[in-house]
């Protein structure tokens, strides 16, 4: 754990895109995300299925699987160890105490996997043996940490950090930290628990184990990609208390991918929501929660009902997710085609605007080699913003778009 | 309008017995087990079969013209009690009353006049459509099976229906993978309406769906409910979905309803702790919501294959007392129309008086919990 808070973000995302290139066609599932987190911030992602919100966590990871393809951006973590390790060989990828994992060998990469940055699923089954007891799995995972601390100048030593089959022993020292680490997370009697196999754990049971594993390294950071989606509500609440309490404990930072704006609320600092592989809306719970500006993130909080006040009637967003196929994407607001305040301008993509009326919003490159921000100023990072006209000026009714003009829908159609 | 003779028809035929003030529907002491380690090998091999309570006793009405809501975590048998009370799975033991005549037993012309009367929608719009039917050929189905009206009405009917749902009649040649998953709810509701009933079970309609098409359906129901007279039971996990579709609310714990009452009482004045807890536990999509203590409930829903004694809910109950291990609840009086299952409803019970059981945390067993709606379907021949 990097002690004390930093001004720097822990992690900085640039530009990250993810294609798909399938029989269909290439499907654009994550298209130029930027977003930072800082030391023990939880930061959310929230969208709907297709938003691209699970693949923005996968990317991050270098998890992504073929036929898709990480195509272009900059993850930059910051670590003074790594960046010190790396600095020789791989210059360009060093910008101070950051590092940008894109550039580093991918061994680097899968180096810090489980040891400083954890992940955990939906599905805890994803990431157990079915055949090797928790504890046991737990016991591994440690192992790996202990190493790889025993040994921080060669990130060649570390293993893979978590997942199947790593071949690594565990020692009784380790076993040890396993039970403690499951006692940690509220399993009773971790003792006794740690000798059974996963089939044998309840769904909550599980969840807690995997969150025992993906800590086992000591993570700075942990990616948590819909943890609580599977799991009844009651139980879900005992898991969003857990994972409450070990951030204050361990001042971790995670970032919570999730379709529930609930689980939004409950947890995060800060979100951004996703649509169509773009983050559309970005700023604190307050900013986007309580002065929403783009019409998307305004529907989706008139969606859901109210379960302490509820509404007579829900207001929708028409019509549904658009397809992520190139060929089919126009280059304009992906949300023009459900949007109820269309304008001409819409017909030309959206940058991002800063909420605060101040145009554009810019950032700059450390490194000076893609900068993108409009005026040279240090933007920050952290400030609300939208992608769409809206943030930058008032609707025109005389611009608005004519009714029926992307081919009307019969009725809550897609495409 | 035309299909509203049905309904007429139905009434001279003289199937319809019971007076408009009585219930649609009663259920009464339901019970649905299933038995698990019942194969030939297990029998061989002298094992025990293991009874599943998946619905242990359920008592409840649904008015004509309301929607009831039901609703519970994986493994209530809320999904259950939807399709037993239909018909599509056979009871244990108890009985449902439609419009006073029993629907055990029912068989030939009655069975028939049945199933027009009462319709299904299904949580999964993909596995419940034929993928190799066109969307017409499956609304119209119920039609061809009852033989309703020549050939040329039923295509009436069904273009009819596409429309109600917001799909467009031009639509019907198209097959189901054609469309997005909110579409193919819509074919799945005007398929239930096809046959013009009077009372639809909803069981997990929505659950399926994105949050923004989520809402469309919900106002489709609620619009399509006025239109069609219909009544519903709508089965459902998600408390906000059914706060805001419900006229009534039972809530069922462990093949049991914990609670039942008119929807404002049980949102406002939730007499059950399990209810309480079920209703602190939901993530409130507001920004307050960062700064609210929830108290979680402890440990693990247990097994329906082995029940708790006395109250089923007294292994996580913050309020369990030593009578909640003796005696099993019934339903007590909370007002108008509020029952819940637990002995803080009366004032005078032993209960005040027992001694308080060490807190859930210290009694939370590890248990098997994850017993889901499908687990209950997998012991069970499939029902489609
Ligand atoms: S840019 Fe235009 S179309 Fe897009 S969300 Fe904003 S107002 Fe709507
Ligand atoms: S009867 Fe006892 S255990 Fe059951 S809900 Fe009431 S207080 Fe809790």
């Amino acid at each position: 754990m990097a002690g004390g808070a930093n001004s720097e973000p822990l992690l900085d995302v640039r530009d990250l895109t993810t294609r798909f290139f399938t029989e269909e066609g290439r499907v654009n599932a994550v298209e130029s995300v930027d977003f930072t987190v800082h030391d023990g911030e939880v930061f959310g992602v929230v969208g709907e299925s297709g938003s691209g919100k699970s693949v923005t966590a996968l990317s991050v990871m270098d998890l992504v699987e073929s036929p898709g393809e990480i195509v272009a951006g900059e993850v930059w973590y910051r670590d003074a160890d790594l960046a010190g390790e790396m600095a020789d060989d791989h210059p360009k990828a060093v910008d101070g105490d950051a590092v940008d994992l894109r550039r580093v060998p991918s061994e680097v990469r899968r180096s810090l996997r489980g040891s400083s940055v954890s992940m955990i699923f939906q599905d805890p089954m994803s990431s157990f043996n079915p055949s090797i007891t928790v504890g046991e799995q737990i016991a591994e995972a440690v192992e790996v940490q202990r190493r790889a601390s025993a040994n921080p100048r060669s990130t060649r030593s570390r293993t893979q950090g978590f997942g199947l089959g790593s071949m690594v022993a565990s020692t009784m020292e380790s076993h040890e930290r396993a039970i403690e680490l499951l006692d940690e997370v509220g399993i009773p009697d971790p003792e006794a628990r740690a000798e059974e196999y996963p089939h044998q754990y309840s769904g909550g049971m599980l969840q807690r184990a995997m969150v025992a594993q993906a800590l086992a390294g000591e993570p700075d950071l942990l990616i948590a990609d819909e943890p609580t989606t599977a799991l009844d509500v009651t139980i879900e609440a005992q898991i969003l208390n857990l994972l409450a309490d070990l951030q204050d404990d361990l001042g971790m930072a995670i970032v919570l991918i999730t379709h529930d704006l609930g689980v939004i609320a409950r947890t995060c600092d800060r979100l951004g929501v996703m649509y169509a592989g773009e983050i559309v809306e970005h700023g604190s719970l307050a900013d986007v929660f309580d002065s929403p500006v783009h019409p998307y993130t305004q529907g989706l909080l008139g969606s859901i009902p109210d379960l302490d006040d509820p509404a007579p009637r829900l207001n929708p967003i028409e019509g549904n997710v658009p397809s992520l196929l190139a060929a089919e994407m126009d280059d304009r607001c992906y949300f023009a085609d459900r949007c109820p305040k269309a304008m001409e301008e819409c017909l030309d993509k959206p940058p991002s605007f800063a909420v605060d009326g101040t145009g554009v919003a810019g950032r700059t490159d450390p490194t000076g080699t893609s900068a993108t921000g409009t005026d040279g100023r240090k933007a920050d990072t952290t400030a609300h913003t939208a992608k769409c006209y809206l943030a930058d000026h008032e609707y025109g009714q005389a611009r608005a778009l004519p009714e029926g003009y992307f081919g009307g829908s019969d009725g809550g159609t897609d495409t | 309008m035309s299909e509203r003779l049905d309904r007429d028809e139905r009434d001279v035929d003289g199937t319809s017995t019971a007076n408009a003030d009585e219930p649609l529907v009663t259920v009464e002491d339901l019970e649905k087990h299933y038995y698990e380690n019942d194969s030939l090998l297990d029998r061989l091999s002298g094992r025990d079969p293991t009874a599943v309570r998946a619905v242990d006793g359920v008592n409840f009405t649904v008015e004509r013209g309301e929607t009831l809501g039901l609703v519970g975590e994986s493994g209530c048998g809320k999904s259950t009690t939807g399709e037993t009370l239909l018909g599509l799975r056979e009871a244990t033991a108890g009985t449902v009353r439609f419009d006073g005549e029993p629907v055990a037993g029912l068989s030939g012309d009655d069975e028939k006049a049945f199933r027009r009367r009462a319709g299904i929608v299904f949580q999964d719009p993909f596995s419940s459509l034929d993928p190799r039917q066109t969307v017409g050929e499956i609304v119209r189905e119920p039609l061809d099976v009852h033989g309703i009206d020549t050939r040329e009405e039923r295509e009436e009917r069904v273009a009819d229906r596409l429309e109600r749902v917001g799909l467009s009649a031009a639509q019907r040649e198209r097959y189901p993978h054609e469309f997005s998953g909110g579409q193919r709810q819509r074919v799945g509701i005007a398929r239930a309406l096809a046959l013009d009933p009077e009372f639809v079970v909803l069981d997990e309609p929505v659950s399926a769906l994105d949050v923004s098409v989520q809402a469309q359906i919900l106002n489709l129901l609620g619009d399509l409910q006025d239109e069609f007279d219909l009544t519903y039971l709508f089965i459902a996990h998600d408390l906000s979905v059914v706060r805001h579709i419900s006229d009534r609310v039972a809530v069922m714990y462990l093949g049991e309803v914990a609670e039942i009452g008119p929807v404002e009482a049980i949102f406002e004045r939730p007499g059950h702790p399990y209810t309480q807890a079920l209703l602190e536990s939901v993530p409130r999509a507001n920004t307050a919501e960062r700064d609210r203590e929830v108290e979680a409930l402890a440990g693990d829903v247990p097994s329906p294959r082995d029940p708790p004694s006395g109250c089923r809910f007294h292994t996580r109950c913050p309020h369990a007392r030593e009578a909640c291990r003796e005696e099993d609840p019934e339903r007590f009086d909370a007002g108008s129309g509020h029952e819940a299952a637990c002995f803080r409803a009366v004032d005078e019970h032993a209960y005040w008086e027992s001694a308080p059981l060490e807190s859930p945390e210290e009694r939370a067993q590890a248990t098997e919990s994850d017993l889901g709606e499908r687990d209950e379907r997998t012991a069970d021949e499939p029902s489609a």
